[in-house]
């Protein structure tokens, strides 16, 4: 038997219906809709350059009933997306001043004019600071309303903050490491220590800002209280992880000396390069197949838009990263030290929650799962979902992600189920 | 719709009625047949018979993703090959003009490295997509003897991309293709650092600002940043000791 039976006939038919396909998905794109990324109504809390601490509002905003909805989107609080948040009480500063202390009344430097309040609630349980990756934008965690990491953890009572790292330009090309974990991230956790009148966080890192969350609870740890890291790479020179094969290659000192920035488009090529016919070409013909259903048609230019709306990364963040990181291994070999401090593993004794993707083709899985003989904590538990790198926001494999938070979370802090 | 959307929509049609309706000796055909005897050549037996089925295909399937991976490094080489530095780049730079002389041999040289070493990474592509292929001629090969013959052009586009994944992923993790990516990247630094000199050159020249001004600039500001913090902590202690002590 051969093994092709196609007729030329038939790849004639399928070439038509290929081509009739193709016609009705450009058709679905020039005719859609403009996506909005976020769904989940928030207020900015704090800024600092360009980096902005958020605050997530409650459950009010996503039980109401359609017509509390129109009046509350009359009131500007209700779908604001990105670009669409209420500045409440903005903290805000060039430079960090004075640490804040404890709560009270807030002194507004140039930033944000500080609004009226939203009306919505925030979430009534335990906070987590959310900790995202310099490499994409946080808005893969609140992609839609039905696809909303944050939003389910809202639904379980958890106050969301999170950090957006903004776009880094050319005057932010010399921010290092050491400004990411012992500025930024340290003076977000003080305000939000500030906002809760608490003396810890909670603090959840994902994926390269797992590893911050990991060097700042190493260094700081009587800040964090728990830690959940999330598709977190520790080991950067696993067996799988092409990225750190690649990257041992490039001369990353000339390249920063030279580029600067490195450019979010850039680093894009790196990952579709990872696994180049599905994501150039395969993917795009599965869409033919979606194309006629608006819903998915959004969901997908949703996808879209997040993967390809990379910042930049500052220069000399990105040589650190890389050589430290991926060239020496610094973190899991115990040789890291910022401000002369060592980055030591041990020192993380809070109770940590490590989630990992069992397909992940960006962070092997065999990079996060190390963690658990390096920290120094008796309290370890993890968590596997059998999905990809994004699939561990978006998949429907994930759907019970944010209870698995929200309930191991409430078990340490004696509240909710199994405390 | 606009008509932008419009005039490809039309463009696309005529193109894939084109291709229906054309002879075997069409030029887009014969490009595909090139390609795919291309490929099949130096290959297993069943790898050939499988490109010969190929080819009674056409040029709208498996070939057009190749070709433009191929066209994408081929303009880049025919790009180089184009550009005429004159024989006055081999001279060794003397005279007045002896230094704007060193930075144009310099990003011949940078541009000539890289096409090089282009020409390997696309060989190398090549060699992923001849694995591929051969992969596709073993999958297809068993389908056919277990009585489940590809039947559809989709299922054979599946496969072909399943293949090519596997067959990248054997290549990209090996330590060949590591460092010729690296090699890549790096010679494509270098062109860089010698377009950036020359460039500068010019901006200086008219009094506007450089990226290397601009550099000590934000370095600067960073150290005097981080002074600013220091003294204001030292301050901030001094202050809460001169406190516990009162």
């Amino acid at each position: 038997m051969p093994s092709l039976n196609i007729s030329e006939t038939q790849a004639r038919a399928d070439a038509q219906a290929f081509h009739e396909q193709l016609q009705r998905a450009l058709h679905a794109l020039a005719n859609a809709r403009h996506v909005r990324l976020g769904a989940t109504p928030r207020e900015m809390v704090y800024t600092e350059d360009k980096v902005t601490l958020f605050r997530y509002k409650g459950r009010g905003a996503r039980g109401v009933g359609p017509g509390q909805e129109k009046d509350l989107e009359a009131r500007g609080a209700r779908g604001a997306g990105l670009g669409q948040e209420k500045s409440a009480s903005v903290f805000s500063h060039s430079y960090p001043g004075p640490t804040p202390q404890a709560p009270g009344p807030l002194s507004h430097s140039p930033g944000p004019t500080p609004q009226a309040p939203s009306p919505l609630p925030h979430a009534p349980g335990p906070a987590i600071l959310i900790c995202y990756a310099l490499i994409n934008r946080p808005s893969m965690m609140d992609l839609q309303r039905d696809r909303s990491l944050i939003g389910s953890l809202l639904d379980n009572d958890v106050d969301v903050f999170l950090i957006e790292w903004g776009s880094p330009d050319g005057s932010d090309r010399y921010l290092e490491l050491d400004d990411y974990v012992n500025r930024y991230l340290h003076h977000c956790v003080q305000q939000v220590m500030r906002i809760r009148g608490e003396a810890q966080v909670n603090l959840v890192g994902v994926c390269q800002g797992g590893t911050l969350s990991l060097c700042y609870a190493a260094l700081h740890p009587e800040r964090v209280r728990n830690l959940v890291t999330m598709v977190t790479p520790v080991d950067f020179q696993t067996p799988n992880d092409l990225i750190s094969k690649w990257v041992r290659h490039v001369d990353v000192d000339t390249l920063v000396d030279k580029f600067g920035n490195v450019s979010g488009e850039a680093l894009n090529g790196v990952f579709l390069s990872l696994l180049p016919f599905r994501l150039t070409s395969q993917k795009y013909v599965g869409f033919l197949d979606i194309a006629n259903d608006p819903a998915q048609v959004e969901n997908f230019l949703r996808m879209e838009q997040w993967i390809f709306d990379s910042p930049d990364n500052p220069g000399e963040m990105f040589r650190q990263f890389s050589n430290w990181f991926y060239k020496e291994n610094r973190l899991k070999n115990g040789t890291l030290a910022l401000r002369g401090a060592p980055v030591d593993l041990k020192q993380v004794t809070m109770p940590v929650l490590n989630i990992y993707a069992t397909q992940d083709h960006i962070v092997p899985p065999a990079a996060s799962a190390c963690l658990q003989d390096l920290v120094g904590t008796e309290d370890y538990t993890t968590h596997t979902v059998p999905s990809g790198h994004i699939g561990i926001y978006v998949s429907s494999k994930a759907k019970d992600l944010p209870n698995v938070i929200a309930n191991w979370l409430k078990q340490r802090e004696g509240v909710g189920p199994g405390a | 719709m606009s008509d932008p959307a419009n005039s490809w929509l039309a463009a696309q049609r005529e193109l894939v009625e084109r291709w229906l309706n054309s002879p075997p000796e069409d030029a887009a055909r014969d490009q595909a047949q090139q390609f795919w005897r291309s490929i099949a050549d130096g290959v297993s037996p069943e790898a050939r018979e499988l490109a010969q089925q190929l080819l009674q295909l056409g040029p709208g399937f498996l070939a057009g993703a190749s070709d433009s991976l191929f066209a994408l490094f081929g303009a880049a080489k025919a790009k180089a090959d184009d550009a005429t530095f004159g024989r006055w780049l081999d001279l060794a730079p003397i005279g007045y003009f002896r230094e704007h002389h060193a930075q144009a041999q310099e990003l011949a040289q940078a541009l000539d490295e890289y096409r090089r070493i282009a020409s390997r990474m696309a060989s190398a592509i090549g060699r992923i997509h001849t694995d591929a292929l051969e992969l596709l001629a073993k999958k297809t090969q068993e389908l056919g003897t277990a009585g489940q013959p590809v039947s559809d052009t989709r299922r054979l586009y599946n496969l072909w991309v399943e293949c090519s994944e596997q067959s990248f992923a054997r290549h990209a993790s090996g330590e060949a293709f590591g460092r010729l990516q690296g090699e890549l990247v790096n010679a494509g630094t270098r062109v860089r650092v010698a377009q950036q000199t020359i460039a500068e050159y010019f901006l200086k020249s008219l009094d506007l600002p450089t990226r290397s001004e601009l550099n000590s600039v934000h370095k600067r500001l960073k150290e005097m940043r981080g002074r600013i913090e220091s003294l204001e902590e030292q301050l901030s202690s001094g202050k809460s000791s001169a406190r516990s002590k009162s």
